[in-house]
């Protein structure tokens, strides 16, 4: 059997404990296995798709090369969305700001790493205004409901595994999650042909 | 069934309301019918605009990239035994400068002809091939010296400054809590900004 093959099939436990050995491949098959969830996560928290490509492969290197930092409390991927929020969370405001002076821009962001899934120029515009109009709703929320409603939605966090990354008990979570919820719908009700 | 405890349940289930009584309920409540149908709204549009994620070839140049820098982060990690105190220092700091020199000498080569742009961190690229070949050359380079040790060398019209910056541990449970300040990353930011 190839070695990636053998490799997908060990656990995320069993590969940080060969990775911490020292052990290359196990690393890769994390990284490869978990880079895209915290993409999605990176992308729900800044609305931008390059700064979400650029802050994942930094959050990324940064968690592999402090494995030894990593306590096993907590699953790996809770371990690492950890990182990739709060990286997020500061590069957003480093972006925001960035615009407000002037040395960057918030131009048509393509979202994703495929070109477009619909050869239909309609329906890419037609995802492209509701990726506009989510965004404005999720930048009205407050960033903690914002963070905890993406670990939920996007990256599927038990409760519990989000009341671990954010260090808050899991009602509060919950209230976060109907909160923000509550608020997005709110935002979004109204918007033609949703 | 109080309205308030239909709608906490629609938005972070439990399992605790039995979901006959919540058919029943939504079936006869216009107030809380009109919110599941804001809510299926919302999950129709989060689901449209989730972003693609990376193709197979895509994540092979985003490890090569990692693998990289990882590769250049464990470098001077060898120097810790080579010498003690100042000597070892000296060592890691003109590792830091010549690693510092190979970014830029990279990114001015291959950026030559594009106009500056905003200031960016670029960390520990040292080895490894920029990931994007649409981003300005950085002004800004941070180099890891030592386990707790950060090189920040600015390249200005004088020439590159090079400062040494102590770091707290990496990713420790605490200090990335959701509710603490996020002062690492706030330190890069505000270095960035500069
Ligand atoms: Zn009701």
């Amino acid at each position: 059997m190839p070695e990636a093959t053998i490799r997908a099939m060990e656990t995320d436990e069993a590969l940080v404990r060969l990775a911490r050995e020292g052990d290359r491949s196990a690393m890769e098959e994390l990284f490869r296995r978990h880079w895209g969830v915290a993409y999605r996560v990176a992308y729900r928290l800044l609305g931008h798709d390059q700064d979400a490509q650029d802050a994942t492969q930094e959050c990324m290197i940064k968690a592999m090369a402090h494995l030894g930092d990593f306590d096993g409390r907590s699953g790996f991927r809770t371990w690492l969305l950890r990182i990739v929020t709060n990286a997020a969370f500061d590069a957003g405001r480093r972006r925001k700001r960035r615009a407000t002076v002037g040395l960057g821009s918030a131009e048509g962001d393509a979202g994703g790493f495929e070109p477009a899934r619909e050869d239909d120029p309609a329906r890419n515009l037609r995802r492209q205004d509701l990726r506009n109009t989510l965004d404005t709703a999720l930048d009205k929320i407050p960033p903690k409901l914002r963070k905890t409603f993406v670990l939920f939605a996007e990256a599927g966090l038990t409760y519990a595994e989000i009341a671990e990354v954010q260090q808050v008990p899991i009602g509060t979570v919950m209230s976060r999650i109907y909160n923000a919820r509550t608020k997005l719908q709110s935002y979004l009700d109204g918007v033609e042909g949703l | 069934m109080r309205c308030d405890d239909v709608t906490r349940e629609l938005a972070t289930p439990s399992g605790d309301l039995d979901p006959a009584d919540l058919a029943g309920h939504l079936a006869s409540c216009a107030s809380c019918a009109g919110w599941a149908s804001r809510a299926s709204d919302l999950d129709r549009i989060w689901e449209a605009t989730r972003p693609a994620e990376p193709s197979a070839d895509a994540l092979d140049a985003l490890w090569a990239h990692a693998s990289a820098a990882l590769d250049a982060r464990t470098a001077p990690a060898t120097l810790r035994f080579e010498a003690p105190g100042r000597p070892r220092r000296r060592a890691a700091l003109a590792f830091a400068l010549a690693s510092a020199a190979a970014v830029l000498f990279a990114a001015s080569a291959l950026f030559r002809d594009r106009a500056p742009d905003a200031p960016k961190v670029a960390d520990n690229q040292v080895a490894s091939p920029p990931v994007r070949a649409t981003a300005p050359p950085p002004s800004v380079v941070k180099v890891n010296v030592d386990v707790d040790q950060i090189a920040i060398v600015r390249i200005g019209e004088g020439g590159p400054r090079v400062e040494i910056l102590d770091e707290t541990p990496l990713f420790a449970s605490s200090s990335l809590a959701d509710d603490t300040p996020h002062d690492r990353f706030n330190a890069w930011e505000s270095m960035a900004s500069r």
